[in-house]
């Protein structure tokens, strides 16, 4: 081989693995900037986290705890009970009960136990969504009780704030007494 | 079409407010097989033309082709490729390094060859074509100038490049050490090396086929010595 061809050759592969390399780099580069600028999911202020959970092939359904309330008017639910069972029912009143129960992101969720469009009071969980007992309205647990399917997906059971202080759940009654349903 | 074309290539340097043209519009070709030597006074050029024949320093206006290759119109690793493959430098104080042996010199140009390549035995014939046979394993220190200087031609043909380029390779030598090693030069220019020297010494262009004489950068006279082979 001519010292041309030779060094025509050298060029060619030296300008394909330079592409190869800007490739490689270009495709680091858009992944850095992809990590950097779409921040890792925002944890809710004020929520509690346990460790994440998968329920992937599991059927929770809801364990009746009683309603406490203490001298100072909050309701009280244990967080070991919530933990243990995965999901709780509290009566708090007839028309207001409450539920306690985890997202797959780990994050404690307390809300007014009533799928409001149908007034269904119970629910379950069943791989990674919460299912309405009356209606079978599913909302995603992986994705902050988001409507799956069924025919309330936009009513979720309403969230209402919460504050974890001694290993108990603290809900203020006055919140829930003025809770009126959406709908 | 020539091997190496050189056109209208200026080159100017500048320090602080003084600018100092070094080439001024220098045109010449050199046919393959040549032997040119590039003579004038110091300042003419001489040095400056020589880099920017081997791609070392970039021109400011003009082009130089060797082989159908623009070489300025290549990236700075294309020109390290160009010159890999088809130059060789060999320098007055010839830049060996210290700490290698005669051999290692030699060998060092194939460790910037883009693939593993073992030039060794390559290596040895090349000391014993120049008669440096026992020598390899030698430091520089341990070498007299005029050996030194047959270490940094071997290196310079370790790559077997088309082109030398050679910059007053008998510098710092004596006269008749000098002479040794032009006759070497006479003989790769017979085996079909094309060569172009910088020198002093008029007294190498009995060597030569054609004679490039400068002054203050610019081409005096190109005359034509001998038929190259």
């Amino acid at each position: 081989m001519g010292k041309k061809e030779e060094f025509l050759r050298q060029k060619n592969s030296m300008q394909k693995a330079l592409k190869i390399i800007i490739a490689v780099l270009g495709i680091i580069a858009v992944g850095l900037t992809v990590m950097l600028f779409i921040p890792a999911k925002k944890k809710k202020e004020g929520a509690y986290y346990a460790a994440e959970i998968n329920y992937s092939g599991q059927e929770i359904q809801m364990t009746d705890i009683p309603a406490v309330v203490n001298k100072e008017g909050k309701i009280e639910i244990p967080l070991e009970d919530v933990q243990k069972y995965g999901i709780v029912y509290v009566p708090y009143s007839p028309t207001k009960p409450l539920t306690a129960f985890f997202l797959n992101d780990g994050r404690l969720a307390v809300a007014v136990s009533i799928c409001e469009p149908c007034q269904g009071y119970r629910f379950k969980i069943q791989d990674n969504a919460l299912v309405c007992m009356t209606c079978g309205t599913r909302w995603s647990l992986l994705d902050d009780l988001k409507g799956i399917d069924g025919g309330c997906t936009a009513y979720p059971p309403d969230e209402i704030p919460y504050e974890v202080k001694d290993g108990k759940i603290l809900v203020d009654k006055n919140i829930v007494d003025a809770w009126q349903p959406r709908v | 079409m020539a091997y190496i074309q050189v056109e209208s290539v200026s080159k100017k340097y500048v320090k602080g407010n003084v600018e100092t043209r070094v080439l001024k519009d220098v045109s010449f070709q050199v046919g393959k097989g040549e032997f040119w030597i590039v003579a004038g006074p110091s300042g003419s050029g001489k040095s400056t033309l020589l880099s920017i024949l081997g791609s070392l320093n970039e021109p400011d206006s003009g082009r130089v082709l060797v082989d159908e290759l623009d070489l300025f119109s290549l990236s700075h690793d294309e020109r390290a490729l160009f010159r890999l493959n088809y130059l060789g430098f060999i320098f007055q104080n010839f830049h060996l390094l210290p700490y290698l042996t005669a051999l290692e010199n030699i060998l060092l140009p194939t460790l910037a060859y883009p693939h593993k390549i073992s030039k060794e035995k390559e290596a040895r014939e090349l000391l014993k074509m120049l008669g440096l046979e026992g020598k390899e394993g030698k430091y520089p220190k341990e070498l007299s100038g005029g050996e030194q200087e047959r270490v940094a031609i071997a290196r310079a043909l370790i790559m077997e490049p088309e082109i030398l380029l050679a910059d007053e390779p008998t510098g710092n030598l004596d006269s008749k050490t000098g002479e040794e090693v032009m006759k070497i030069f006479a003989e790769l220019n017979r085996r079909g090396k094309t060569i172009i020297m910088v020198t002093h010494n008029l007294d190498h262009l009995q060597y030569a086929t054609h004679a490039l004489f400068l002054k203050d950068g610019e081409v005096l006279e190109i005359k034509t010595l001998k038929e190259a082979n």
